[in-house]
């Protein structure tokens, strides 16, 4: 199938820096919502709980993006379409271990 | 506000919960339009006019789950942490783990399904739209249950 690389490596590569994001906590930044700012540094309690979410997002969104339109499109479409599906499917279940921590 | 943007990120869950069931159904083995039984109709749909409708319906619906999220981490988690209920807390840590993996593979899930379908995309757009329809699931059932946690758990 032609076409579909860039989009594959995309999605694979999110993925996969996402996981890896927050299991090492490796936010690009963090929002602290009790005084509604963004810091690269962590901040002291008295700044309230930090959110990293958006930080992970954007460490996926700057590694994968950039690596997608790098990626030549005749490599990218050698890619089985199979490991597009097959590699979220692979995070979940790593996500339902790792997250199973809460349930112990 | 919080109120208003809680309320429209619910409506807009049912719509996409709605949108991709009808999808992922439409990827199963059909039956002879005579035998059709009502799980039969409901999956006799055009699968891909479904698609850009489910990705608008995630991003926004993701974007409003963004929005919330401060006045969670701030009123919600203390009080879930408070009233012991730690497991609500990884149910909730395990949706927006979903919810990321979900925006991430929108593009891949977009061009297995573009039109013509290609025959040889077909099991990658059945695999993500399936992969789709349980992370949406799963945050909209969190999502309800989060949200009337003190009154079923009083």
């Amino acid at each position: 199938m032609k076409g579909h690389g860039k989009f594959s490596v995309f999605s694979i590569v999110f993925g996969l820096v996402y996981t890896l994001a927050f299991y090492f906590s490796l936010a690009l930044f963090k929002y602290y919502p009790l005084n509604g700012q963004f810091h690269i540094d962590d901040q002291g309690k008295s700044a309230g709980p930090p959110i990293s979410w958006y930080g992970w997002l954007a460490t996926a969104l700057i590694v994968s993006l950039p690596i997608a339109l790098i990626v030549p499109r005749k490599w990218a479409d050698r890619l089985s379409p199979l490991w597009a599906g097959l590699t979220p499917a692979i995070l979940i279940v790593a996500v339902l271990i790792y997250e199973k921590r809460w349930f112990l | 506000m919080i109120t208003t943007i809680l309320i429209i990120h619910g409506l807009l869950a049912v719509a996409l919960l709605g949108a991709i069931t009808h999808q992922a159904f439409s990827t199963t083995k059909r039956t002879p339009a005579a035998n059709r039984s009502f799980i039969d109709k409901y999956r006799a749909v055009g699968a891909a006019s479904y698609t850009n409708a489910v990705i608008v319906l995630f991003i926004v619906t993701s974007i409003g789950g963004g929005l919330l999220y401060p006045q969670y981490r701030l009123d919600v988690r203390p009080t879930l942490e408070d009233l012991g209920l730690r497991e609500a807390n990884g149910v909730f840590e395990i949706k927006e783990h979903l919810a990321a993996i979900g925006l991430g593979l929108l593009p891949a899930y977009w061009v297995f399904w573009r039109t013509p379908l290609a025959p040889e995309g077909a099991v990658a757009s059945r695999y993500l739209t399936w992969i789709l329809a349980f992370i949406i699931w799963w945050n909209f059932l969190v999502g309800h249950v989060l949200n009337n946690i003190r009154g079923l758990f009083q």
